[in-house]
């Protein structure tokens, strides 16, 4: 059922296998759906499978997927976001890490990665940076020039 | 010893500050109780060793209450925060990270420096012997001599490994001239107390192999050994008052059974967190909330994060989960136009290609479609994460109350939970997204992202793994629930452990200070037990 749209969002090339290829659609379908598929769904997979030129990237099926992920934008996140956890967590993509040259381990808690002790010769930092104050140094700060009260910030975070 | 009888102590909750005090108090040989809502959390139940442990991270396992369904949980319904807690047995550590840094002697005189929040009623004096001993207990990693702290004993184990990225951060901070100093980490190097050495796998959040401390597991075997009797499935409903005003015991839910219970005691220690221990005092008839003081003055901190890519590898997947803590911001400076300072605590990367991929610190992810492995192989092993972590003022109306419309599986009502940053945090996050700016370009990102924690409609919805000052101590009754012995002001043999009564949040990760305040309140509860536990 959701075979072509993981191919849509995680397509294969000559170094990773597509999503179908290591099964992403059914782990999806069980976790998010338990096997049962929604009305949304069914039409989203018949469109697809219906598109005229069949192979995944190709401009009129990344056109119905672009236009669900507009119109259902929880459900195509919530697909998504379970289609890729579920991908990078298949044997072949993780070989397919490895093979890109980053260490990296299906269950790392079992083996570990190996790293250099921290040697306290070559590893203490020598900077020397950095102070406190001591309990008896700490005094009476003048806040006036923070006009806390009457000065409001009304863009914070990011829209700062 | 049978449920009709009294004990000395009873303790509500099993969490980190619950196991400490159960230790302390049962090596005294004291008969101590200690009811936990939840149940014992299986190594084997565990998913860090399950192939779709990043699944289950985001669901079963999922730190957020309102994110996952579990029975031991109850509800917690609130307007902001997203709510992060375990509720079993070792508490919320069966899920934390392991930073493991102190408090600074400043945050004890907040009221002095700028009276915006109270003095704690002790200094960090009287908390330093108790630190060392919470680090040879827990077992520590760490190295001293930081600058930015006040001298400390060696630390049991020596620091983690230096990851490449502690490597590329240190540089970006030498290059801007900010403090930098390996990270504490309640994970041991080697190995400790009978249990193995981190091997830098990375999936800190909670730890089955037992390099990272989880109280379940290294404090509470001890605990038990030493006579504590730990009832598991065993929810508090009320802690009960005598017409003397001293607490007498409490009402609690056998939950395998059903069936309400009740123990007495002689001395009530609460351990229920910054959510619980006020929801249960709030159940419990208002219990030591004569002053309308019970459940205010919620801290979270002030936080801001950032996630940044830079050329090269460094495989932010390997290792602790934290690098470096700069405390270059920690004291407050009025030029910069707030007061209170705050640390930046960097971490590693997520160990999960998974998380990398679908968004991790901020809103950067793989795109779906044709570029998402361009996009993957430039990010994977590329990415850095650093939290600004700053210290909140109180506000009174920033609260934990009972939710009215919701109750847990035994009819207790919720808890609600508000929370709204003032103009001084506001100011401070302002700052520090600045600063976290000038990191990413001092380590020569590529490419950076901020983050703010707000939602599309502005709402700040802060990962919320901290839950402070619900049940603050104080030196003047009329502002406080509890003494600077965690004792409360009302219920003389009533005393709160948790993290509920620290004064104020600090700029760092609290579990060091809580842990260290909760050894100090039970070894003056073991010394004075014959005083405390007559009226
Ligand atoms: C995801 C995450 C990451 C974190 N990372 C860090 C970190 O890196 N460093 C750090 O310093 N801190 C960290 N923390 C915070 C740390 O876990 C807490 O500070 C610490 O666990 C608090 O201890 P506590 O005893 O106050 O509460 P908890 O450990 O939460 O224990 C409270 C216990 O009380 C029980 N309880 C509550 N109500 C009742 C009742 N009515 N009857 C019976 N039992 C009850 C609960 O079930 C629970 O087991 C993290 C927290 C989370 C969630």
């Amino acid at each position: 059922m959701l075979k072509h749209l993981v191919d849509e969002l995680i397509p294969g090339d000559t170094r990773w296998p597509a999503a179908s290829d290591v099964g992403v659609h059914g782990v999806v379908m069980l976790r998010l759906f338990s096997g049962q598929p929604s009305r949304i769904l069914e039409q989203l997979s018949t469109s697809l499978d219906r598109s005229s030129d069949g192979l995944p990237g190709t401009a009129n099926r990344a056109a119905i997927v672009q236009r669900f992920s507009d119109t259902q934008p929880a459900l195509f996140e919530q697909i998504y976001t379970a289609a890729v956890l579920a991908y990078y967590e298949m044997p072949a993509v993780i070989e397919a890490i490895r093979a890109s040259g980053r260490p990296y381990h299906a269950s790392s808690h079992e083996v570990g990665y190996a790293m250099p002790v921290f040697d306290l010769e070559r590893d203490t930092p020598r900077h020397g940076r950095g102070s406190y104050l001591r309990t008896e140094e700490v005094a009476p700060l003048d806040l006036s020039s923070l006009d806390l009260d009457a000065v409001k910030t009304t863009k914070w975070g990011l829209e700062r | 010893m049978s449920r009709q009888q009294v004990c000395d102590i009873l303790i509500v909750g099993a969490g980190a500050t619950g196991s400490l005090a159960a230790l302390v108090l049962a090596q005294a040989g004291l008969d101590v109780v200690c009811l936990e809502q939840g149940s014992w959390v299986n190594a084997a139940d565990r998913p860090h060793r399950l192939a779709d442990w990043s699944w289950q991270r985001r669901t079963g396992w999922n730190p957020d209450v309102n994110k996952r369904e579990h029975a031991d949980d109850y509800p917690v319904n609130s307007d902001s925060s997203q709510i992060l807690m375990w509720n079993a047995v070792g508490g919320s550590t069966n899920v934390y990270g392991g930073l493991w840094p102190r408090y600074r002697p400043s945050d004890f005189r907040k009221g002095t420096e700028h009276g915006l929040q109270p003095d704690w009623p002790i200094t960090y004096e009287d908390i330093s012997p108790f630190y060392e001993l919470a680090d040879k207990i827990i077992g520590v990693s760490g190295l001293s001599g930081d600058r930015a702290m006040p001298p400390r004993e060696r630390c049991p184990t020596r620091p983690l490994p230096v990851s490449a990225v502690a490597r590329r951060l240190s540089a970006g901070f030498d290059e801007l001239d900010w403090h930098w100093w390996p990270v504490e980490a309640s994970v041991i190097s080697e190995d400790y107390d009978g249990r193995p050495g981190c091997n830098n796998c990375g999936v800190c959040n909670g730890c089955p192999r037992g390099s990272m401390n989880e109280f379940a597991t290294s404090i509470w075997p001890k605990a038990i050994r030493a006579g504590c009797d730990l009832r598991t499935q065993a929810r508090v409903l009320k802690i009960e008052k005598g017409a003397d005003g001293r607490a007498t015991g409490v009402h609690y839910v056998d939950r395998k059974t059903g069936q309400v219970l009740f123990q007495k005691a002689r001395i009530v220690v609460v351990a229920a967190n910054g959510v619980g221990t006020p929801r249960l005092l709030l159940a419990s008839e208002n219990l030591a909330n004569g002053n309308d003081q019970v459940g205010r003055n919620l801290l979270h901190h002030t936080l801001v994060a950032s996630e940044m890519w830079v050329n090269g590898p460094i495989d932010g997947h390997v290792g602790f989960a934290a690098s470096l803590i700069s405390r270059e911001f920690a004291e407050t400076d009025i030029s910069r136009g707030f007061v209170n300072g705050f640390n930046l605590n960097c971490v590693t990367s997520t160990p999960s290609a998974g998380e990398l991929a679908a968004g991790w610190f901020s809103s950067a992810r793989a795109p779906w479609g044709t570029h998402h492995h361009q996009w993957f192989e430039k990010h994977f092993g590329h990415s850095i994460g650093v939290f600004a972590i700053g210290d909140d003022l109180p506000n009174p109306e920033n609260r934990v109350t009972l939710d009215t419309t919701r109750t847990d599986s035994d009819g207790m009502p919720g808890a609600k939970v508000q929370y709204v940053p003032g103009e001084n945090d506001k100011r401070m996050m302002n700052y520090m997204l600045d600063r976290l700016k000038d990191l990413a370009q001092a380590c020569g990102a590529v490419e950076y992202r901020l983050q703010d924690y707000r939602d599309q409609a502005g709402v700040y919805r802060t990962p919320a793994w901290h839950m402070l000052g619900t049940c603050r101590m104080g030196k003047n009754p009329e502002n406080s629930v509890v003494n600077g012995w965690a004792q409360s002001w009302e219920v003389p043999n009533l005393f709160i452990v948790d993290g509920s009564v620290l004064t104020t949040g600090g700029t760092v990760n609290p579990t060091p200070t809580i842990s260290a305040l909760a050894l100090r309140t039970a070894g003056y509860i073991r010394d004075n037990f014959a005083s405390l536990s007559t009226a």
